[in-house]
């Protein structure tokens, strides 16, 4: 009985440990309407380092993305290896893998190499694997930039990265802050 | 002589059958390649005076700046001329399955022959010149629009045109296989029509070339085109046809 106790308490703790885990991301890109161009974009995000499998979607011009664990994950990279091969980003998805996580608006959350900041959010619990919109410009699709630009009032949205609005610790002042919806 | 002029005209004229992410047969789109990229062609164009040879590279120094260089021959008079391209895409609107982008050109030729009216609409050309590009995609079809300036010299030992041009395009394209993509290794089918055209102080030229391409494992297309006189009030005389072929490469890197 005391075994299994400790196993529940152990178990419980490592969920705490694991919330918020990027594992995937989903990759809209627009300006895309051939073979050749998806192939493009293929190549170019295949090449980064943080990326560990890339599955094109070809009729519907998106991209699945899954992450290599532990590594520093750079949303940047990808929008700029989808520019670099000539096209936009019509919009990036991120699945996280939580456990008991409380999300509210204006939460800032860790994930390796950066912050995700909730907007737009009501106060709720997320558990399982969970799908969260990136909503900085990069990621957006142009007639969705000002729309957003309008909707978003924190410092940190204009800039990416800590500001006034951001209750994280003194040693990730750097950090790049994300802003992320449901 | 007369042939090998024609010949030459031929050879240059392939020169300029350049693409972008348009896939024109004979227009260069307002799009560049993917950074990085390198792009080799080969090819033969002929009419009733001969075949001559081709190859052309694109590479894309950035998403915006790419550069393009040709060197032309034929097959009895060995290499003929050659030029550099460059090309700066200055705006992009992006969409689901759309873009609209503009860009500008600037290219600079040398011939080692003789040039005339029909060389310089073709492709074989001495001399300068710089212009427009406006590209509309959007699903399965994409236009194209080209206008610009041309400032013609003779080849120092040669002669040939002296004075300004107007070379211009309208160009359409559509994907017509697959219906839907699935896997990069679907050969692609694509139908074009391009009415290209040069204006100059003493007269018009106007063409029309339908072409077929074909793309294979998303990295090498072969292009089918005919280039069809409509209208011609220039000076001299000038073939009413000429057949391209051509093969072409991506290298990613």
């Amino acid at each position: 009985m005391r075994m299994i106790f400790t196993l529940i308490v152990l178990w419980t703790a490592a969920g705490a440990l694991l919330v918020a885990a990027p594992v995937s991301a989903s990759l809209k890109v627009d300006g895309l309407t051939c073979s050749l161009c998806n192939r493009s974009v293929h190549v170019a995000v295949t090449k980064l380092d943080f990326i560990d499998t890339v599955a094109a979607d070809l009729a519907n011009a998106s991209f699945t993305l899954t992450f290599k664990p532990g590594q520093e994950i750079r949303l940047d990279r990808i929008a700029r290896a989808v520019q670099e091969a000539g096209f936009s980003v019509g919009a990036l998805t991120l699945r996280l893998q939580v456990a008991g996580l409380q999300v509210e608006e204006g939460l800032h959350f860790p994930i390796p190499g950066a912050y995700l900041h909730f907007v737009e959010m009501r106060p709720q619990t997320l558990d399982g694997v969970v799908e969260v919109q990136l909503v900085d410009p990069i990621f957006l699709a142009a007639s969705d930039r000002f729309r957003w630009a309008a909707r978003v009032s924190a410092e940190c949205y204009r800039t990416g990265r800590p500001a006034a609005c951001c209750p994280i610790p003194e040693n990730g002042a750097s950090s790049r802050i994300y802003h992320v919806t449901r | 002589m007369k042939n090998r002029a024609w010949t030459t005209v031929l050879i240059l004229a392939l020169g300029h059958t350049v693409w972008g992410q348009e896939l024109y047969v004979n227009a260069e789109a307002a799009s560049n390649s993917p950074r990085g990229v390198f792009r080799l062609r080969a090819g033969v164009m002929g009419d009733e005076a001969g075949w001559a040879w081709q190859t052309r590279f694109f590479y894309s120094l950035t998403p915006r700046w790419m550069v393009s260089g040709y060197v032309s021959g034929d097959f009895d008079a060995g290499p003929g001329g050659g030029g550099l391209y460059l090309k700066y895409r200055f705006f992009n609107r992006d969409g689901p399955h759309r873009h609209l982008r503009l860009a500008a050109f600037a290219e600079g030729d040398m011939a080692r022959r003789e040039t005339d009216f029909q060389a310089y609409l073709t492709g074989i050309r001495h001399g300068a010149g710089a212009g427009l590009i406006a590209t509309y995609l959007f699903d399965r079809t994409a236009i194209s629009g080209t206008a610009g300036g041309y400032r013609a010299v003779s080849p120092p030992g040669h002669g040939g045109l002296d004075g300004n041009l107007v070379p211009f395009s309208a160009s359409v394209g559509h994907l017509v296989l697959p219906r839907r993509y699935t896997s990069y290794r679907e050969t692609n089918l694509n139908l074009y029509f391009e009415l290209l055209g040069l204006g100059a102080a003493d007269g018009l030229r106007l063409e029309a070339a339908p072409a077929i391409q074909l793309i294979f494992n998303s990295s090498t297309k072969m292009d089918l085109a005919v280039r069809l006189r409509l209208a011609d009030s220039l000076p001299g005389e000038r073939t009413g046809w000429i057949v391209q072929v051509a093969l072409e490469h991506y290298f990613f890197p």
